[in-house]
């Protein structure tokens, strides 16, 4: 396996070199065969890599720990289901896999994209492929997964037992893929730069690949959230943490880039700034694969861990330095076509969002790397924790929920005062009685309360916006209700499925609201038999049991818990001591509700086996911000699903007045 | 070569820490929470007020040794330890105040999860604003001159995008809504 696994890279790397170059010399030379075969490569990248892929698993399956990565990664105790999770565990793997998503996104995105693409699209193709040459050569060269020991070892190391939780089958690739996906965009922006024919052609592929990438990263960032609260046993989701953070700012720069873009798909306006944006987020992913991948969180010290740091820190640089270069050398080009034409427009309405959304972005990234510069320059080390970001980055946020009830409900191009009050009456008023109930039933912390109003103030204009169209839409077509709802939908799908992720985000932020302002957190050591109150509940430690097992010896707390002197449940609370990683793991016991989860932390259980320290949580309406998972999804699906006239509009022909004849070939 | 296995739990670590920072967890491998402490009988319990009270502080103050994790979020002894040490100041009637420089005291400026409003922390503090403001006026003056340049001739291609798809403005049924609303800025367009 190991020699199938190195030669099939070797190949992959020479063939995106190939197709690099035949893509740029094709395009630079007019030679449409040329641009053909580079595009074939890409296509065969992505066999290799896939080659490469499965080599690594079934080197895994078949216990081969000659292989030095099989060996650190998994062990014969390991149940083989987590293959597929030790196969990432390390940077080799998952270098392999990044290398591997972004073949395979960009051998799509190169076949699906708009055949009326002219130029941009073998360009595009060579940037792509230069940026993936950097990912497989680090593999094949720094990092190769199917590095042999000269000795084969009877027993691996095994797994790292926090890694052992289903949320880590698709939360960290999701993650990964999420961050280089952003390669597409930007691979399509850099295209059009690159030809000099930057009309808004990129703007299609580069929307639905954005968003694409935004979908891929937040769902990565919700799952990481949902698993740490699950495992990490300390009753929170979101710390942020210098790498969580890497992750989110460049989910940040895509959300305003998915808005932004729309601005020029429709108005042709803001051709510079989305093409800043997109450079932006990718320079973001990139750096967020830095931190990742062995870079200076959370002390500058750890540069020595990993050789690679320093490798991702001249990609970032270079990257850096070629698009925003190539952005000014062809700044003349991007003159809006449209014009602004009111500040109280949809326009501007974005604007707003654009700034709003990158202070975040730079807020963050402004906590993450303040403490490496004070530790370099001044010597001095600072923590730059939680509170910092809640306190900077809340307000903005809440700025961005108020701007998300009101930006929808602005017409393109100018609206009137008039037209915004009437708008925002019925939304206003029903917001100011909900709030006022919510008041009234006893939640008294004003930002809970303005957080409570602007969420409300989105629900309800979005719902007010389906209902008056689909009532315009059944007056105008005498569709019954149902079918003109449909159908309204299907009439404007970015902006209905948009609306679908705003509701989604709605729920995360109630979910955020409650948890974090309403939570109640007490520590308590319990004998068998003893109980403690948390809330309404009474929890009562009714009995532990053990068990051994080669790697890890698990205990059990059972939990008897009572409201209000009433049974309600048993709860089983969870962890495991894993001698060999000297580790424990914790996996709390929950009983989720969309009211509120009751959550148990057993921490430690002392020798006698009859004491044990917990934790117990009650955190309100965390449930919601599981549950807008599959809004988003949704969402993002209605969003992206494609027009069927768009779809018809791509068949016919050669491109309008593109130079090359490659447009029926791929 | 025992020099290859010498470095496996290095190796391990390092390769390890570069995926497991992505979650937030690089602590949980840095440190030896597994071994069972002895504080039983002195563990201290709090009233659920004192407890709130607790929980906000812990959230404030960072493990030492654990890279990037407060004591709230910690499984590590010293975490621990540092826990009980709260919660005998709140015993004693200690003010939020007075527990923070009681712990810096012990452990040092840099466990303070929030960064010090004195000295070069404030620059944490200061810069956002600023540069959110800067941001501000920059979309401001964007504003104003886009406002003020007349449109370049749109192009064949922003006038195919705002005639043949459906745009906001001009889908019928918004306009229907907007017209039936008495939109006056509706009927203009």
């Amino acid at each position: 396996m190991a020699d199938l696994g190195t030669a099939s890279i070797t190949i992959a790397l020479a063939l995106a070199l190939y197709s690099a170059a035949a893509s740029f010399v094709g395009v630079r030379t007019r030679n449409a065969a040329m641009i053909v075969s580079g595009m074939r490569a890409n296509y065969l990248t992505t066999l290799a890599l896939g080659a490469a892929m499965v080599a690594l698993l079934l080197a895994f399956l078949r216990n081969e720990f000659a292989i030095r990565y099989v060996a650190e990664h998994s062990s014969l105790a390991m149940p083989r289901i987590y293959t597929w999770v030790a196969f990432y565990a390390g940077n080799e793997g998952s270098l392999l896999y990044v290398a591997f998503a972004l073949s395979g996104m960009g051998a799509l995105a190169m076949f699906w994209a708009p055949r009326r693409m002219g130029p941009q699209r073998p360009y595009a193709n060579g940037v792509l492929m230069l940026i993936l040459i950097f990912f497989i050569a680090v593999g094949l060269f720094m990092a190769n997964p199917f590095q042999t020991l000269p000795i084969t070892p009877a027993d691996g190391i095994g797994i790292n037992p926090l890694l052992t939780h289903p949320g880590m089958f698709i939360h960290p690739p999701m993650v990964m893929i999420g961050l280089i996906a952003i390669a597409v965009p930007f691979a399509f922006a850099m295209g059009g730069l690159l030809s000099g024919r930057i009309d808004d052609e990129w703007v299609d592929a580069g929307r639905v690949w954005g968003i694409a990438a935004w979908v891929l990263l937040g769902l990565g960032l919700l799952l990481g959230a949902w698993w740490a609260y699950t495992i990490l046993g300390w009753g929170g989701y979101w710390a942020w943490d210098p790498v969580e953070n890497a992750a989110f700012m460049p989910w940040l720069a895509l959300t305003a880039f998915i808005h932004s873009i729309m601005v020029q798909k429709r108005r042709g306006m803001f051709r510079m700034w989305n093409i800043a944006l997109i450079n932006i987020s990718f320079t973001l992913g990139a750096f967020g694969i830095f931190i990742n991948r062995g870079g200076p969180v959370p002390s500058v010290h750890s540069f020595g861990a990993s050789n690679l740091g320093w490798l991702f820190l001249i990609f970032l640089g270079v990257v850096m330095l070629l698009a925003f270069g190539l952005f000014f050398y062809r700044m003349a080009l991007l003159r809006s076509s449209g014009s602004l034409e009111s500040a109280l427009s949809r326009e501007a309405a974005f604007l707003v969002n654009n700034l709003l959304f990158l202070g975040v972005a730079f807020v963050t990234l402004w906590g993450v790397v303040f403490p490496i510069i004070s530790e370099l320059v001044l010597d001095t080390t600072i923590t730059v924790g939680e509170p910092f970001y809640n306190r900077v980055n809340g307000p903005i946020i809440l700025a961005l929920l108020f701007l998300m009830a009101i930006g929808p409900l602005l017409p393109w191009r100018h609206a009137t005062w008039g037209s915004v009050r009437r708008a925002i009456f019925t939304p206003g008023l029903i917001t100011l009685g909900i709030t006022a109930v919510v008041a009234v039933l006893g939640v008294d912390k004003p930002v809970v309360l303005i957080g409570i109003a602007v969420s409300t103030l989105v629900a309800i204009s979005v719902l007010q916006e389906w209902v008056r169209g689909t009532h315009a839409r059944h007056r105008a077509t005498r569709e019954s209700y149902p079918v003109a709802f449909l159908q309204l939908i299907a009439s404007n799908r970015p902006r209905y499925g948009g609306y679908v992720v705003h509701l989604a985000i709605v729920m995360l932020a109630f979910g955020i609201i409650g948890s974090t302002f309403y939570n109640i957190e007490r520590d308590v050591f319990l004998s068998i038999g003893e109980s403690a109150s948390v809330g309404d509940y009474t929890v009562e430690f009714a009995g532990t049991n053990a068990k051994t097992f080669s790697d890890r010896t698990e205990r059990t707390a059972t939990m008897e818990i009572y409201r209000d002197g009433e049974y309600l449940t048993t709860l089983e609370a969870w962890h495991g001591v894993y001698p060999s990683f000297n580790m424990l793991s914790t996996r709390a016991g929950i009983r989720s509700t969309p009211v509120e989860d009751l959550y148990i932390i057993f921490s430690e259980l002392q020798p006698d086996g009859q004491t044990a320290a917990f934790r117990l949580l009650l955190n309100p309406l965390i449930w919601w911000m599981w549950f807008a998972g599959p809004f988003v999804i949704f969402g993002t699906a209605i969003a992206l699903w494609p027009a069927r006239q768009r779809a018809a509009a791509f068949v016919p022909g050669p491109a309008p007045g593109g130079p090359l004849p490659t447009s029926g070939v791929s | 070569m025992a020099v290859e296995s010498v470095s496996f739990p290095q190796r391990l670590f390092v390769s390890m820490a570069g995926f497991a920072a992505a979650f937030g967890t690089l602590a949980l491998l840095a440190v030896s929470p597994a071994l069972p402490i002895a504080h039983g009988q002195d563990f201290i319990e709090l009233t659920p007020e004192l407890d709130a009270r607790a929980a906000s502080l812990y959230a404030g103050i960072m493990c030492p040794i654990c890279d990037g994790q407060t004591i709230s979020q910690s499984h590590a002894q010293i975490s621990e330890t540092m826990r009980q040490m709260v919660r005998e100041r709140l015993i004693a009637g200690d003010s939020d105040d007075e527990i923070y420089a009681f712990m810096t005291s012990a452990f040092g400026e840099d466990i303070l999860a929030s960064p010090p409003t004195s000295g070069i922390g404030v620059a944490v503090w200061v810069v956002p604003p600023i540069a959110l403001l800067l941001g501000a006026v920059t979309v401001a003056f964007v504003v104003r001159q886009l406002r003020a340049s007349p449109p370049r001739k749109a192009s064949a291609n922003a006038n195919a995008a705002l005639s043949g798809e459906s745009s906001d403005a001009l889908d019928p049924y918004l306009g229907l809504v907007d017209r039936e609303m008495g939109d006056a800025a509706g009927e203009q367009r």
